[in-house]
Order: structure tokens, then sequence, then C-alpha cells
């Protein structure tokens, strides 16, 4: 797996290639002998243009994730740094998180830059209900502040605003008529999600880490599957004699229940310390 | 003497090739064939034919306006021969070269030998770039021996590009549905695996780590993936009991 020094080169380098491209065609416009040859021209000039942005785009992201990393000390008590609270700075916040879902809009892997993040993220799962749900389902931007948050979600509206939470947007993440997931920022700086910023840091990621050979939709290891969920998932429905999919919602309703994680209820599952009825 | 070519004859071609449907990226044929016609039909007297080679393993796509320019740019391709293979080879274009001249008789033989016969005294040809790639050419043969103009050449190339960029949009695309699917499926194979371990650790009061080795020994011994029967454990289609052999 590549560095965030080597991707953050390997990004410049591609940026400057769609410059060239961008370059070339701008030439080509400027000798074009018809009007239709230099619309055709500019237009693809525009294209290379946004293209490289998001190269140079992804470089600063990768740029500052290397250099939180050369300033975390290995051995420390402090956490390795996660690439995902890089990308909660560049949409102007701290709560970030990241879900990817499969064909059926299930949670398949996600990733959160802070414990907000990451708690509202837990609820979404354990209510099914909220932004980046929408938003991967809708594929289309979601946000809601303040009491609108409880008018569209009931459970989960609430639950974030006591978490302290006054603001969520989500986006799609996904390229013309595919969508892997969404990204969720919670109480994001005004300017941020008002204007493309977010949705164009979302794209930056869909781009050049999730859909792209070259990517790691794992961002740096920095992603969790619910192995454990899905492991005592398995041993409920042995237990009860029923789908696995209708004791992951059995766990998922224990953990609101009880105020806790689902990942706390598996724990105890899986040690034997706790059989669903 | 070449016309000037009409600027509504022009943007009708530009339109056409920026808004061509490709519906199966391995099979842009009809996007070929616009570029050999609107090639042939703007640039005055000339004729046009357009090879593409998607990736090392393909065969060569060919298309042009007649079939013995067909059978040229297909042998062309064969004999590696030609303003085509060259511009596709080198990714720069090859500028106006007389077919009767010394550099074509000595570097092309059999291709400026049949194009001759064919009533063609000069040939250029321009790369079809396809985002990165130079992946094929378009080739211009004129009639006689006056030289081919720059600004039809130029008028090729221009073309060609955009024909280049409808490609490379559709490669893109493939390219992110095939990576969605991928990515998608992985993750839940991954999961998968997980619920089977929590299976049969429950079925077989055994631990997790021992009920991964028991899934993967039996992937092993019946040469299944792992996933596959992972998701058979899962739906209960197959019961695996512990390893009991000596």
């Amino acid at each position: 797996m590549a560095s965030a020094e080597q991707k953050a080169s390997g990004a410049r380098a591609l940026a400057e290639h769609e410059t060239d491209s961008a370059e070339r065609h701008e030439r080509l416009a400027g000798r074009a002998t018809t009007e239709a040859g230099r619309d055709v021209h500019l237009r693809m000039a525009r294209a290379h243009r946004s293209t490289a942005d998001c190269h140079l785009a992804s470089a600063r992201l990768h740029e500052d994730y290397a250099s939180r990393l050369a300033g975390w000390a290995v051995g420390t008590s402090t956490p390795r740094p996660l690439f995902m609270t890089v990308v909660a700075a560049a949409c102007g916040t701290t709560s970030a998180a990241l879900t990817l879902v499969g064909a059926t809009f299930d949670q398949l892997s996600l990733a959160a830059s802070d414990e907000p993040a990451r708690a509202a993220q837990e609820l979404e799962f354990l209510l099914g209900e909220g932004p980046a749900r929408d938003a991967t389902r809708e594929v289309r931007a979601v946000t809601a502040s303040g009491p609108v948050m409880s008018d569209r979600w009931p459970g989960y509206g609430p639950a974030l605003t006591e978490l302290g939470i006054e603001e969520v947007s989500a986006v799609p993440l996904g390229m013309v008529g595919t969508c892997v997931g969404a990204l969720t920022v919670f109480d994001a700086a005004p300017r941020t999600t008002g204007t493309d910023t977010f949705a164009s840091v979302a794209d930056v990621l869909t781009r050049t880490m999730i859909l792209t050979p070259e990517g790691d939709p794992e961002l740096f290891g920095g992603t969790d599957l619910r192995a454990l969920v899905h492991q005592a998932a398995g041993m409920v429905a042995v237990q009860l004699d029923c789908p696995v999919a209708d004791a992951l919602e059995l766990i998922k309703a224990r953990a609101f229940a009880d105020g806790v994680s689902a990942h706390s209820v598996a724990g105890r599952i899986v040690r034997g310390e706790l059989r669903l009825e | 003497m070449t016309e000037a070519v009409s600027p509504g004859r022009l943007a009708k071609a530009f339109v056409d090739l920026a808004a061509s449907q490709v519906t199966e990226p391995s099979d842009p044929t009809g996007l070929l064939t616009a570029l050999a016609a609107h090639g042939t039909e703007v640039l005055g007297d000339c004729a046009a034919t357009v090879v593409y080679v998607p990736d090392d393993q393909a065969s060569p796509q060919v298309t042009g306006t007649d079939p013995a320019l067909i059978r040229l740019a297909r042998d062309a391709f064969d004999w590696n021969e030609g303003p085509g293979p060259q511009a596709r080879r080198t990714g720069r274009p090859v500028p106006d070269t007389d077919l009767a001249g010394e550099p074509a008789r000595r570097d092309w033989p059999r291709y400026a030998r049949r194009a001759r016969e064919l009533g063609y005294g000069r040939a250029a040809g321009v790369p079809l770039r396809v985002g990165a790639d130079t992946l094929g050419a378009l080739v211009l043969l004129g009639p006689g021996s006056a030289p081919l103009r720059p600004d039809l050449l130029e008028l090729g190339q221009s073309l060609t590009d955009v024909a280049g960029c409808t490609l490379d949009r559709e490669r893109r695309l493939a390219e992110t549905r095939a990576l969605a699917d991928q990515l998608g499926r992985a993750l839940s194979s991954r999961i998968v695996i997980e619920q089977a371990k929590g299976i049969l650790a429950a079925a077989l009061s055994i631990s997790v780590g021992e009920a991964f080795e028991l899934l993967r020994s039996h992937a092993r011994s019946h040469r299944r993936r792992l996933t596959d029967v992972a998701r058979d454990v899962v739906e209960r289609r197959l019961r695996l009991t512990p390893d009991r052999q000596p």
C-alpha cells in the first residue's frame, strides 16, 4: 500500500498531466478556425482542468495526512491519526463520517473522524434512519438542523441533539449512476456546507480514494466492518433459529434499549455473557 | 482543389462525435464509423480510415468509408506499416507523406504500393488519444500528388480528439461501474465470513477462531472460495462438522 507521501506526489503528477492536456486544448481552441471547433476544445479544456483540480485537492488531503502522521510519535498513548480527521478538516469541521453501502443500502464499511461522528454513525446504524441512509437512497445531498432533524428522523434527530450536534449534512459518494455510500459532516462551519466545498471533498474522495484502481477504500486502514457485530449476529441466528438479518436487528434493538453500542452488545454475546431472547 | 469546409457541416461532425452513445465500451464501432465518415466528408476529397486497439490483447477495430480502404487499414496494422500504426505507436502525428517518395517506399513498402494502386498519392495520420493513452489513429489519404493541406490535418486531429474524449468518458464510466460492483462484493464477502464464523461457533460450541479454521479447511479441501462456503453456511445450505480426522 502506498504511503500518504507517495499518494500525494502521485496525485500531483496526475494533476500536472491533466493541466498539460487542458493547455493543449486551450491552444487548439485558440487556433481553431470554426466556432464549433473552438467550443469543443474549450469544453475539453474545462473537463481536464476540473480533473486537475480534483487531483490537486487529493494531493492536499494526502499531504495534510502525511504531516499529521509525521507529527505523531509512535509508541505514545495517542492513537494513530485517522485519514478521516483530514477529510473532516477539509470540510470545515472536526466531525465527519464515511459510510459505504451495499446493493441493499446496508452499511458495509464505516469510518469516523472523532467520537461525536462515531456516535452519530452508530445511532444511524441502530435506528435505521439518518442522513447517510437518505443521501444514498435518494442519491442527493441532505441537510437538516435544529428541530428539522427531529421532524425528519423521529429517533435519530432527538438523539443527535442530545449528543450536542446542531446540524448535519450528507452527500452521496458516487459517479454517474452509481452510489457507493455517503459522506456526513456534523456542525461544519456555515460556509463549507453552504458552498460546494463539502460536495467537492466527497467528489475528490470518490474519484481518488474509493472508485479508482489506485485508490484505498479502507482509508489507510481506518475503516471498520463491524466484524464482531456480524459474528454475534451469526451466533444469535443459531441460538434463536432465525435468519442472520433478523438476529442483527435484535442486536441493534438491544443496544439502543441499553444505550450502548452494538459492538459492546456483540462482545458480550461472543464471550457467552449474554443470550438474547 | 478542396473547398473550404462549411461551418455548419463541421459543427454537426463535432456534435455527433461528442454526443455519440457507446453502449458497450469494448465495441465502439458506431463512434469509429462516425469518425471515419465525418473525416471523409469534412476533409474534402480525402479518404479517412480509423484504427482502434483498446488493449494489446484485443484485435484491432478498423473502419473506413469503403471496403478496399478497410482492408488496407487492417493489413497496415498487420504489416505494422503506414501512418496509422506509426501514429498509434508513437502517439504523435505523422505528417503529410508522398506515397511515391523514397521514405514511404522504404518504410512502408507494402502499404505505399497498395495505397497508390487504390489511387492515393499522399497519406498522413493523427493519433487517437483516449485519456493518457494512444489507442488508435485516424489516417487521411489524399488523391493525386498535391500535398494534404495543414488545416485539414489539424481538423482531422480535432475530430479525432473529440472521438477520443467520448471513448475516454465511456471507458471511465464502465470502469467506475465495475469498481463499485467489486467494492460492494468484497465488503459483503468479508461480512458474510464473519457471520459464518458466528454461526459455526454457536452451532458447534467452538471459538470464532476455530470456526474460521473450519471454514478455511473446508474451502481448501473442496477447492472452493472461502466466501462461497461462508455464504452457504449463512444461508444454511451447508452444515459443517468439526474436523475429526486423526
